[in-house]
């Protein structure tokens, strides 16, 4: 009775909640394709996927690098999908193991960017959830 | 054609694996600044035990608002007097998160330093 309950610190609950917010929540339209379909991911989902969600994170970002990065991601995914409904063969050119490596790297940015401000600068993850 | 979707699929992996190397060096270089931050507070025996006497009363005042607030606007001076002791990317990169714009982060961060003094 009376015992202190132990829970993550309040910064690394910021950061997983974020993580989840930003980073798999998104990844739910690719998880769905996956299961309902019987031929697996489509590429030019993948490609719709990467465009999108690299957008998202650069708009969230507060480095000016970074929403650069995105953007231009965000630009070769979007030519690379045009070209895949073209039925241009060229484009798969930016599948398979590369668009793995551009999620992954991608993810991995931005878990690190928000380490940085959540866990390190301590800033909260959901503003008014928290009082001044 | 093959050539110009070669070119864009290397143009993203680089860019967003520069990003990656990038936000790691973000990181590494804040731990080091925290870790110059702490020296500080080891050097300057005054100022630490000025910062340990407000942190007890931030601590003690926890329920009363604005004697928290008073206590940790003054910590938040003290702090920024020692972060400008910092070397350029340490400096700012300290001073970054004591001027954040979240006043709960803000907060958040003096508090965080307040432990470490």
């Amino acid at each position: 009775m009376g015992a202190k309950v132990h829970s993550l610190p309040r910064e690394w609950r910021e950061f997983f909640c974020c993580a989840l917010m930003l980073l798999l929540l998104p990844c739910l339209p690719l998880v769905a394709e996956w299961l309902f379909s019987p031929n697996g991911v489509d590429e030019r989902s993948v490609f719709m996927f990467i465009s999108m969600y690299s957008i998202g994170i650069g708009i969230t970002s507060r480095n000016v690098f970074y929403f650069a990065v995105s953007v231009i991601v965000c630009l070769v995914y979007c030519v690379a999908y045009g070209a895949l409904v073209a039925k241009s063969p060229h484009a798969y050119a930016c599948a398979g193991l590369t668009a793995k490596l551009v999620i992954g790297f991608m993810v991995l940015w931005h878990l690190l960017e928000r380490y940085d401000r959540h866990v390190s600068s301590q800033e909260p993850f959901f503003e008014f959830a928290d009082k001044a | 054609m093959t050539i110009f979707f070669d070119v864009l699929r290397w143009v993203a992996l680089a860019l967003t694996f520069s990003a990656v190397a990038s936000s790691a060096l973000q990181v590494f270089r804040r731990h080091r600044a925290e870790q110059q931050m702490r020296q500080l507070f080891l050097s300057n025996a005054e100022l630490s035990a000025e910062l340990r006497a407000i942190r007890v009363k931030v601590e003690q005042a926890r329920a009363s608002e604005e004697i928290d607030a008073e206590f940790y606007a003054l910590a938040d001076a003290k702090l920024q007097m020692l972060a400008e002791q910092l070397t350029g990317q340490y400096r700012k990169l300290v001073l970054l998160s004591l001027r954040q714009p979240s006043v709960v982060g803000r907060r958040n961060y003096i508090g965080k330093l307040l432990q470490a003094a």
